[in-house]
């Protein structure tokens, strides 16, 4: 990954080698404590979808549906209508996941996806969770609080950061001041 | 720099999204002919979508508490099919009695009425020296036709009803226990470009109408209630009123139909009562050896009674009930009740509602998500 988005990177990622559905699922966060029986459940809801290169996963603005898991290819995350790797915020691989905070609610995307090379996704949609908290609550509560284990971790990443940013905009501001009147850039 | 929506020729052909499409339309357009060509088959399919709509929470519920969903299905089924064994064998010689009289009594009270209204228009004839009113003879005449389809049901004529019972219990199992996958099997049809969006739109269909379904179904129940509690104390009052139960349940199911519905119910009710209590009302059916007085008073609170129903319906159930449901438009109420008239006479009229909130909610849906795909 060349660049980490708090939002969009995996800070999840484990590396194996096992590419079936349900070892790529288990090693997805939020469906890492699921038994047996619940992940053959599991595997039942879950989509398959093919993309080919270049092709878009989904364009940020339009309402999101759900997260998919990367089970071959690659992905980037660009911020805006262009997806050439000047806009990359990410650069996601097999066994990667994106688009978790759809699984929440339908709120716009906040970037687009785009598969780089022939891409394989395992898609799990909102519409599947709720059905799964209507129809098994053991389940579905196993499967918020994994959601929302990614996304406190998440927000303390972007907490982390958010301070590391302001750490430095203070020290900068601290050192522009003791800096003489002269020495500064004259305003246009 | 990389633009969006490339597309490469060397892509497999069952992944290239005109081939998707493609096969969509032609299995959409097999599955459209199969239904009109099949007598009964869509009438059918339509009943079974709304009932899957209705018993699906249930069978959620039975799912939540433990049981698998086979079981539970069947727990629902086998729930409903002793309900209504019960239900018939407490109510059957009473309502079955009750509607067989009401249906085969019912040319007998239009033509009372026409009768009725017929010398009337003499003595006024006699009275202004006018012609026979033609145009109010053929009026009538239709309007009797009309109201015999109407408490007779003939759109769901015997063989309806037998395809029905053994069509609609099959079929709406297996919508229960697999209809995840065969949405799962039509989306996985659509191209990717598309597939999100149909996705929310499917939850969103589902949601607006199931809710929609359900509490028509409550909504109508809670009418024909106070109109039966309304029957029976105007009975206690007066003289009980004809076939009390069966003139409820029609005024509960045509309020399905909104705008027109309250109207149509209505009709038998008010018949039934002015035939009982003013025209006939020393009619021996009506177990009254002794001459009674003609009176307007029941009738009057009879209309009172059907009025105050959709009144409370009006101000109170649908704000709670319907408040979140979809409104279906009064044009869409109109064109789907002709329609549904025209194909399933009674019963497609009362069927088409939900299925018209299904098709509005589908089309707006639907623009949404290409609008929102435009931006």
């Amino acid at each position: 990954m060349k660049k980490i988005s708090a939002l969009w990177g995996n800070v999840f990622k484990q590396n194996t080698d096992d590419r079936s559905i349900p070892s790529i699922l288990r090693r997805i966060p939020v469906f890492s404590s699921l038994s047996k029986t619940e992940m053959r459940l599991i595997e039942k809801i879950v989509y398959l979808r093919n993309y080919h290169e270049g092709e878009v996963i989904f364009v940020e603005g339009e309402p999101g549906a759900g997260m998919y898991i990367i089970e071959s290819g690659k992905v980037r995350i660009c911020l805006g209508p262009n997806i050439d790797e000047e806009h990359e915020i990410a650069l996601l691989e097999q066994g990667d996941f994106f688009g978790e905070l759809a699984l929440i609610d339908d709120h716009p995307r906040s970037a687009t996806a785009v598969a780089i090379l022939p891409t394989r996704l395992v898609g799990f949609f909102r519409s599947d969770l709720i059905s799964i908290i209507n129809r098994s609550p053991r389940l579905g509560v196993k499967l918020q609080l994994n959601i929302l284990q990614i996304l406190v971790r998440r927000l303390r990443i972007t907490d982390q950061r958010l301070n590391e940013t302001t750490e430095s905009l203070i020290d900068l501001q601290i050192k522009l001041e003791s800096e003489p009147q002269a020495d500064r850039p004259k305003e246009k | 720099m990389m633009i969006l929506s490339q597309r490469p020729k060397d892509m497999p052909l069952i992944f290239r999204p005109t081939f998707k499409l493609t096969a969509l339309a032609v299995m959409i357009i097999l599955t459209i002919a199969m239904l009109l060509w099949i007598p009964d088959l869509l009438s059918s399919f339509l009943m079974t979508i709304i009932l899957v709509f209705i018993f699906s929470p249930a069978v959620d519920y039975f799912e939540r508490h433990g049981i698998t969903r086979i079981n539970a299905i069947l727990l629902v089924m086998l729930g409903v099919l002793l309900g209504m064994i019960l239900l018939g064998m407490l109510l059957s010689s009473y309502v079955f009695g009750e509607y067989e009289g009401l249906s085969s009594r019912i040319d007998f009270y239009s033509s009372m009425l026409n009768d009725e209204i017929n010398r009337r228009v003499v003595e006024l004839e006699r009275k202004f020296g006018l012609e026979r009113f033609e145009v109010g003879q053929k009026v009538l005449s239709h309007f009797q036709d009309e109201l015999h389809q109407a408490v007779l049901f003939t759109g769901a004529t015997f063989g309806t009803v037998v395809t029905w019972i053994a069509l609609v219990p099959l079929m709406l199992f297996f919508f229960l226990l697999d209809g995840h996958l065969i949405k799962r099997a039509l989306i996985g049809f659509l191209p990717n470009r598309y597939f999100e969006m149909s996705l929310n739109i499917h939850e969103k269909i589902s949601k607006i109408v199931g809710n929609f379904i359900r509490a028509k179904l409550i909504e109508s129940g809670l009418v024909g209630a106070i109109s039966l509690v309304g029957f029976i104390i105007i009975g206690i009052i007066y003289r009980p009123l004809n076939y009390a139960f069966v003139l409820a349940l029609l005024v509960g199911l045509f309020n399905i139909i909104p705008y027109l519905g309250p109207l149509i119910g209505m009709i038998p009710v008010l018949l039934v009562a002015v035939v009982q209590y003013v025209l006939l009302p020393q009619f021996p059916e009506f177990g009254s050896e002794v001459q009674v007085a003609s009176n307007w008073a029941p009738v009057a609170w009879i209309f009172g009674v059907v009025t105050f129903s959709h009144i409370v319906d009006n101000v109170y159930i649908i704000p709670v009930l319907l408040g979140h449901a979809v409104n279906v438009h009064a044009l869409v109420v109109l064109l789907s009740v002709i329609v549904g008239a025209k194909l399933l006479g009674i019963t497609g009229m009362i069927i088409s509602i939900p299925l018209a909130s299904i098709l509005q909610t589908l089309v707006f849906e639907v623009a949404d998500g290409i609008r929102n795909l435009r931006h």
